[in-house]
């Protein structure tokens, strides 16, 4: 029976000669790979907590797109919304800057909204505090400034609701799949392809209980784009290919990108 | 939410706890960077909400402790944790006996080898290892004797001559 105090003191020794030297992945990965558990398990808390609530709203959402005056896009909202009046591909190919560049993180997330297909329901921010966007702020790892938008979406026919998050970086943080997938914390599946002059990496995740899917976009102009979606099954991603494409690329992120600090 | 401050804890607690994860798991690797994720993904959704984690380092490792038993509770007693670490054609004496380390306590009940990496490797007190785990001091004590004996029978010298090397 080991029972003295040197022999206690010699395991507690061993245990950190063990434990000191095991290879350990980066704290980059381990990082990112907490922020998707974050998000989905907040996602999970929505889904079960909050349903009441989020009926009560979407059923107050659609009344007031019903009123005189209210027009046919999704309004700014940090709650539930559901726009169902206009054609389900429409607002996912245009870009959307119909308007003046932002100047604010509230007009970012309201142009980002307005990038998703008009047939979703959006909900921003959530019952947790959690906000719908974060930054811009200085990315310790890479140096990079950033700004990531997080929306719960559910797609038209789709049985439950995915996590959206979408990040602008104004430089670059991987250049290649491996790359990519390091950082990520995902390895293998994935694939790369030319898209508007710059590079597009598709890194898929085929989880039973929540698939993902991590798009990143290295622009001609040295900024990237990333985009998550994170369901509870592959047939409830609320995007297509091509308005993945679309997001990703929109004209927007270009005039941002150098801007990011000062919209800090 | 300051994402910032959590950005700068999971950066900089993330290797220690992946350390405990891995001691927790008997060298599993993926499921130790698995366990962490999940811990640092739980204080995610928590952070910055009313009622703040006062002690986000003590608050990671209970439950990462907590996770690992959950896990372990789901999983069937006999599996014996992935050999991806011992599978190294190469390792030389202290790899051997680290993993022989690690392969002796992933052959513990898992919450007595809770008991052994929370007093001997965060040197927690028996009262600190007893709140965490949900059992009393003496359960903690006889707990870790217990798991200290199996050690030293499944080790036997090796045991001795690798805290000594």
């Amino acid at each position: 029976m080991m029972s003295s105090r040197s022999e206690e003191d010699r395991f507690a020794a061993a245990l950190h000669q063990a434990a000191g030297v095991l290879p350990a992945p980066s704290p980059q990965e381990l990082y990112q790979g907490s922020l998707r558990r974050g998000h989905a398990i907040r996602r999970r808390r929505r889904v079960t907590a909050g349903l009441g609530v989020g009926l009560a709203a979407c059923a107050a959402a659609v009344l007031a797109v019903t009123l005189p005056g209210s027009g046919p896009g999704r309004p700014v909202a940090s709650s539930t919304v559901t726009a169902s009046s206009a054609p389900a591909t429409a607002s996912a190919s245009a870009p959307a800057t119909g308007s003046a560049t932002p100047t604010g993180t509230a007009q970012v997330l309201s142009a980002f909204e307005e990038m998703l297909p008009a047939d979703t329901t959006v909900q921003l921010g959530g019952p947790d505090g959690g906000p719908a966007i974060m930054g811009p702020s200085k990315d310790h790892a890479t140096g990079l400034w950033m700004l990531q938008v997080v929306m719960t979406v559910q797609g038209s026919g789709a049985k439950g609701d995915s996590s959206v998050e979408f990040s602008l970086y104004d430089g670059a943080w991987a250049h290649s799949c491996a790359e990519a997938g390091s950082r990520i914390g995902i390895q293998g599946g994935c694939t790369s392809r030319s898209l508007d002059g710059g590079e597009l990496f598709r890194i898929t995740r085929s989880d039973a209980f929540s698939p993902s899917e991590f798009y990143l976009w290295l622009s001609p102009g040295g900024f990237t784009t990333e985009l998550s979606i994170t369901s509870q099954a592959e047939a409830d991603f609320p995007l297509t290919a091509s308005q993945i494409d679309d997001v990703l690329t929109d004209p927007l992120w270009a005039t941002l990108a150098d801007r990011l600090p000062d919209l800090a | 939410m300051d994402a910032e401050d959590f950005q700068a804890f999971a950066l900089s607690r993330g290797t220690h706890l992946y350390r405990t994860a891995c001691l927790l798991t008997g060298g599993d690797s993926h499921l130790a960077e698995d366990l962490v994720q999940e811990t640092l993904g739980r204080m995610f959704a928590k952070w910055g909400r009313r009622g703040r984690i006062e002690n986000p380092a003590g608050y990671a490792q209970t439950v990462l402790v907590n996770a690992f038993i959950a896990n372990r509770r789901r999983k069937s007693s006999t599996e014996l944790p992935t050999a991806r670490l011992r599978e190294d054609p190469d390792r030389h004496r202290d790899q051997e006996l680290r993993l022989t380390l690690l392969d002796a306590l992933g052959r513990l009940e898992a919450r007595d080898r809770a008991v052994l990496v929370l007093r001997y490797w965060e040197d927690r007190t028996v009262e600190d290892t007893a709140r965490m785990l949900g059992l009393s001091a003496s359960a903690v004590k006889s707990r870790s004797s217990r798991a200290l004996s199996r050690l030293r029978e499944q080790l036997g010298a090796d045991f001795l001559t690798f805290a000594e090397s």
